[in-house]
């Protein structure tokens, strides 16, 4: 919350400041905000509530039997998608259905306190629940509470050796990405991630604490802008990144395919943008995986790391 | 006073809901003469006047003036043959009443552009006849309740047609005003030649301005003539259901029609005929 | 008449336009100059060539055309605002009440979404989306004869319907629309003199036809049929001022987002000035309207918020002290009070509605207990309460307890509308005009996001806090005035106004993904438990007497202010009462059900639509209404895309909306 630069909270006259009490994680094992006292030493039917929770679940070999919008997963994460064909659809993220939830008679609920502290108390007359939070305390990042998340929810499903598995075989993959860069004189250029919004020229930037970051700094990267924020991104126009001279730029699309990148960049102030004159943004389809789990870490270190090999060497 | 027909409503059929205000009436209104419109409550005073002033939308009959057919006419046409002044006007706040009667000259103006001198000269002269002149900065909002009729008067004036339909002008007024503004609308009359059909209430008043009455009831006219000869005994117990005194104005002998404050005959059984 | 004026000094007032006019011109003068004052600085210090060229690029491609857009689309608003107001003779209309700016808005969705117009999204696509909404609003209005009231009423019928419908595709897909949802806070960041340029061409059509409406649409002021007796075309000027001004509203829309706000206080502001005349009036509304938003930029920018995103909100804090000075010195006029919306005749007695109703509203409780994904017939209900039916138990507790909740939220709404339309005498007002709503609503979201634990006594404790507290303000600055109506509305209007953008800016501040958020904003019934509904009971039984009492005095205010003390009531008494009742109602609701939309504003013309004029038949037929509106907005919404969830608060307007519309265009019209 020290983050949060001062001068935001003036805005709701002091309003906004009080959100600076917010429970905020102080370590991995605080991540957990709110759960039910008793809860299944092995859990066999989850329901996940979240994206990337219903990510990690993959991950450590124990899909969901109920997920919120499993359409629209392939969209946003696909990763081991093919391993979620046979989950139960429990309505939106923000408002679950209950009735498709108690039907499934889980034996864990995972949801987030942002989005579900309200509805602890219901839940918990279904089914254990927990409700995990991740916003990192200084200096980590998403990334690390992605790993903490991940290896937790091993555990609640008695699968703590299979978390750390995959959480090593990211860690391999982040090395592979790093060693690549390093080969090709990469290293320690400096990232900025964008995320593309409907506003002319305005996007959202990955901050400090942002997954991103911790990306950045397992690929031996540095990270712009370093300050931190609430929830990982702060909002951003073309003009801030007029004065950025060595940055490799990844923005992730909110459009398909068919617009391009030049169709994108075609205002006055981005084409003076250095990054653009000397071939350095990238266009990442669009994905929410700056706010997944490690495997879409990994997918995200992958692409940034094949976008920053095809920029032409730093002159 | 020439028999040319300025205004004339051919088989009028007006209805709210279902229910006949007017029924085929038929009316035609001398040019340049004076007519008063008289009648009972909900007689279709009012509706006659706004069909014929186009305002009403109609069901059957047509309204034609100087011979054409008001629906043929374009509204800017409209606007300059005949002007309407309702029984209650919304006074916009912060309006002068030189700017209230500039709004007459709508008809008049080209869609953009200023006040022409002809425009200028036309308002000012309907604040004269009005006897406005001096109250022409004033907000129409400060002047007393005649001054405000007459201020409505005068914009309609400045259309500069040729004939003028008042609903009720008088009913608002306490005496003087009362009197200053028949005198107005009859000296607007016979200086102008301007035709004027006039709902009142005031019979008397209705005798001292008009030269011909009308006598409405139930959606139709009973009674068409000089005031002297509808404004009867007979005919206003027929119409109103009340006795009423006829006497004769000391000084220029119109009549005066005066109730008898005797008890009211129910209508009901006096015309199911 | 300038030039009468100058011939005839006698003939005509002093104009106050030029008196006024100046300052307000060297106001925006002085605003953009100081904007653009540092760049400007920089290019003449620049050290060498490339800084100067940088510091022109600077000058000229950005801040420049940053600081015409703001003028270019406040100007915009604020000409939009003063055209709505004349054809629809209403001071408190603007863009937003047509819902123009609402058909603008899902014109920029349907641009993000649609991937044949991706990146099209600009003042065409808008200018036929909002006029799109203002058709749909004149239709159900009865076309163009339709008169200015009905015409409000519609347009305001048909924004709710409109943002209801922004908040499904919202709760549907809040990954795609968290985009959206940020440029709503206004944007006015120009990355290029281009694409201004290119705007710029879609404000000259309504421009060049402005001169020409002009004198029409001034004339509208003295009422249909004078306007007519003096050749005006009444409806071709009206038509044709509402196609200008939805261009007008497009335009600005695309530009700077949709703060219709700048359009409804830029021309009262002006009129509080003591200017009349539409000319002027449009003229002055462009300058101070362009002046707002600058300095609303300018203040964006210079405290560092964040780029672009919070123009709306400081629109809202320059604009609202001035207008609450406005009202607190009292210039602000009175227009004439407004006849009812609609007549029409009852459809039966109380006597009959009124139990025909209760049974309407037993018998879909019923239902939506029994229909879900699970039918559960009542034969299970027995079982469950027996303790023999594990899974029917859960499922009824999940069930009961909404129901509960929409039926006793929807009638303290319903209520608090109905009183406060008697009270305000303005047919638009509702919890939602008073500001009472989103001070509710701003007080316990601020709440929900401190601390994500929050307990319901709390919430409860807030929401009241909240909305007594903008009462309070609302009745502490109009004590003055006896809580005259239009002050009071225009009070409210502004807190409504300040407190939507502050409750925007703290979602938006606070929260990457403000989807999650506004899906709480729009309100419902989702997750409530029995709880909820027993915290909320007692705030409804307290006030049912004190309606009781209320109902007759209320009656005698219809009669006009004058008429009811002169039978005997005191009416500055009546309105602080009836105000402080509504507002608690109002707030209660709003601490359990959230800012649930058009129950407060529309049940109250329903009921009298469907022929209750007295309050006494009134308040209950539009309590009834309002139940079995918000539990068939619970149930349609649990049931319909099962198991997606469709918040209550849109479907209350997505089945109200509509059937207001439908039974406005076939009543008869309304007595002007």
């Amino acid at each position: 919350m020290t983050g949060l630069p001062n001068r935001r909270h003036c805005l709701a006259w002091g309003l906004a400041s009080a959100a600076g009490l917010g429970l905020r994680a102080a370590s991995a094992s605080d991540l957990v905000v709110r759960r039910s006292a008793n809860l299944p030493t092995a859990a066999r039917r989850v329901v996940a509530l979240e994206f990337l929770l219903a990510e990690m679940l993959v991950a450590v070999g124990r899909p969901p039997v109920g997920m919120s919008d499993p359409a629209l997963y392939p969209g946003w994460i696909n990763v081991q998608t093919e391993r979620l064909a046979n989950v139960a659809d429990v309505g939106t993220r923000q408002q679950p259905s209950l009735e498709a939830i108690a039907r499934l008679k889980p034996d864990l609920i995972l949801g987030l306190t942002y989005r579900h502290a309200p509805l602890f108390d219901v839940f918990e007359s279904i089914a254990p629940t927990v409700l995990l939070d991740f916003a990192p305390e200084p200096p980590r990042t998403r990334l690390d509470s992605a790993f903490a998340l991940q290896r937790m929810i091993g555990e609640f499903v008695g699968r703590d050796a299979e978390a750390v598995r995959a959480e090593a075989e990211v860690s391999a993959g982040f090395d592979r990405d790093a060693a690549r860069l390093a080969a090709a004189g990469r290293s320690n250029r400096r990232l900025v991630v964008l995320q593309e919004l409907a506003g002319l020229d305005t996007y959202w930037v990955f901050t400090g604490d942002s997954l991103s970051a911790g990306l950045a700094s397992r690929l031996g990267l540095r990270f712009w802008p370093s300050e931190r924020s609430r929830e990982g991104v702060r909002p951003l126009t073309s003009e801030e990144l007029l004065g950025l001279d060595d940055a490799d730029v990844m923005l992730v699309s909110m459009t398909g395919p068919n617009v391009s990148l030049d169709a994108k960049t075609r205002s006055a102030a981005w084409q003076r943008v250095p990054a653009l004159r000397s071939g350095r943004v990238g266009l990442i389809e669009r994905n929410i995986w700056n706010f997944g789990g490690p495997a879409s870490a990994l997918r995200l270190s992958n692409r940034i790391t094949n976008l920053m090999l095809r920029a032409p060497a730093a002159g | 006073m020439s028999g040319a027909i300025a205004l004339e409503g051919r088989t009028l059929t007006v209805a709210y809901g279902g229910r006949r205000v007017l029924d085929g009436l038929e009316v035609a209104i001398t040019a340049g003469g004076v007519t008063a419109l008289c009648g009972p409550n909900g007689c279709g005073k009012s509706t006659l006047l706004r069909a014929l002033a186009g305002l009403q939308p109609i069901q059957a009959g047509s309204v034609r003036i100087d011979g054409r057919a008001l629906g043929t006419l374009r509204r800017r046409e409209r606007a300059r043959a005949l002007a309407l002044l309702a029984q209650a006007n919304e006074v916009p706040a912060g309006l002068t009443v030189f700017e209230l009667a500039a709004y007459g000259r709508h008809a008049h103006r080209p869609l953009i552009g200023g006040l022409s001198t002809t425009d200028r000269t036309a308002i000012l002269d309907a604040l004269s006849a009005t006897g406005l002149r001096e109250h022409a900065a004033r907000d129409v909002t400060a002047l007393s309740g005649g001054e405000r009729q007459r201020a409505w008067i005068a914009m309609a004036l400045a259309q500069q047609c040729r004939v003028l339909l008042l609903d009720e002008p008088t009913t608002w007024l306490d005496v003087r005003h009362q009197v200053e503004l028949v005198l107005a609308l009859k000296a607007l009359n016979r200086e102008r030649g301007i035709t004027i059909v006039c709902v009142l209430h005031d019979l008397n008043q209705a005798a001292a301005l008009a030269d011909r009455v009308l006598l409405m009831q139930a959606g139709r006219i009973l009674h068409d003539g000089p005031p002297d000869q509808v404004l009867t005994p007979d005919n206003l117990a027929e119409v109103y259901g009340v006795e009423m005194w006829r006497l004769d104005h000391p000084e220029s002998a119109a009549p005066l029609c005066v109730p008898a404050f005797a008890p009211v005959r129910h209508r009901s059984h006096e015309f199911r005929s | 008449m300038t030039v009468l004026a100058a011939e005839r000094p006698t003939l005509v007032r002093p104009i106050p336009r030029l008196r006024i006019g100046l300052p307000i011109a060297a106001f925006v003068a002085l605003v953009a100059l100081a904007r653009l004052w540092p760049t400007w600085h920089a290019l003449t210090t620049a050290p060498g060539p490339v800084e100067a060229e940088a510091a022109r690029f600077l000058l000229w491609e950005l801040r420049l055309p940053r600081v015409l857009a703001g003028l270019a689309a406040g100007a915009a608003f604020g000409m939009a605002g003063a055209l709505f107001q004349a054809v629809t003779r209403n001071p408190l209309a603007a863009p937003d009440l047509l819902g123009v700016t609402a058909g603008a808005q899902v014109g920029v969705l349907i641009g993000l979404t649609v991937p044949a117009l991706a990146g099209f999204a600009g003042p065409p696509l808008l200018f036929v989306c909002g006029l799109g909404a203002a058709s749909l609003a004149l239709l159900a209005a009865g076309g163009w004869r339709a008169p200015p009231l009905r015409l409000l009423l519609a347009g305001g019928a048909c924004a709710l319907l409109l943002s209801a419908v922004l908040t499904v595709m919202l709760a549907l897909f809040e990954q795609d629309i968290a985009g959206l949802a940020l440029w709503s806070g206004g944007a006015l960041y120009q990355p290029g003199a281009d694409g201004l340029v290119e705007a710029a061409c879609w404000l000259l059509p309504p421009l060049v036809a402005l001169p020409f409406l002009v004198r029409g649409l001034d004339a509208l002021a003295l009422g249909d049929d004078a306007a007519t007796g003096i050749g005006v075309a009444v409806l071709p000027v009206r038509f044709a001022g509402v196609i200008t001004a939805t261009a007008l509203t497009a335009f600005a829309v695309a530009l700077a987002g949709p703060i219709g706000f700048v359009g409804l206080i830029a021309p009262n502001l002006v009129r509080a000035a003591g200017i009349r005349r539409l000319t002027a009036l449009i003229v002055l509304s462009a300058l101070v309207g362009g002046g707002l938003l600058l300095a609303a930029d300018g203040v964006v920018a210079g405290l560092g918020f964040s780029a672009g995103l919070s123009t709306a909100v400081a629109t809202a804090l320059v604009g609202t002290p001035l207008l609450l000075i406005l009202v607190v010195r009292g210039q602000l006029l009175s227009p004439p009070d407004r006849t009812e919306a609609a007549a029409s005749t009852r459809v039966a007695s109380l006597a009959v509605v009124a139990p025909a109703l209760g049974l309407a509203l037993a018998a879909l409780s019923a239902f939506g207990l029994a229909w879900g994904e699970t039918w559960l017939a009542p034969a299970r209900w027995v079982t469950a309460f027996a303790g023999g039916d594990n899974e029917a138990a859960l499922i009824l507790s999940i069930r009961g307890p909404r129901i509960a909740v929409a039926a006793i939220a929807g009638m303290m709404l319903a209520a608090s509308g109905v009183v406060l339309q008697s009270v305000v005498r303005n047919a638009l007002a509702g919890p939602e005009l008073l500001g009472v709503t989103q001070g509710a609503a701003l007080a316990t979201l601020v709440g929900l996001l401190t601390w994500p634990l929050i307990g319901r006594p709390e919430t409860f404790a807030l929401a009241l806090v909240g909305g007594l507290a903008t009462l309070g303000l609302i009745l502490l600055i109009n004590r003055r005035r006896r809580f005259a109506p239009l002050p009071v509305a225009l009070t409210g209007l502004a807190f409504s106004g300040l407190f939507a953008a502050l409750t925007y800016a703290v979602i938006v501040e606070t929260s990457a993904q403000p989807a999650r958020a506004l899906i709480w904003l729009v309100g419902g019934t989702y997750g409530r438990a029995w709880p909820d509904a027993v915290a909320l009971l007692p705030w409804l039984l307290v006030s049912l007497p004190a309606l009781a009492l209320l109902s007759r005095p209320l009656d005698l205010l219809t009669l006009g202010e004058d008429a009811a003390a002169g039978l005997g009531l005191n009416v500055a008494l009546l309105r602080a009462l009836g105000l402080g009742l509504a507002a608690m109602l109002a707030s209660a609701a709003v601490a359990i059900v959230g800012p649930l939309a058009f129950v407060g504003l529309l049940t109250p013309h329903l009921a009298r639509l469907v022929g209750f004029h007295a309050h006494g038949d009134r308040l209950p037929v539009a309590m009834l209404l309002g139940a079995l509106l918000t539990i068939g907005a619970d149930i349609l919404g649990r049931v319909a895309l099962a198991p997606k969830e469709i918040p209550a608060g849109a479907l209350t307007a997505l089945i109200g909306a509509p059937y207001f519309l439908w039974l406005m265009s076939r009543g008869r019209r309304g007595t002007q």
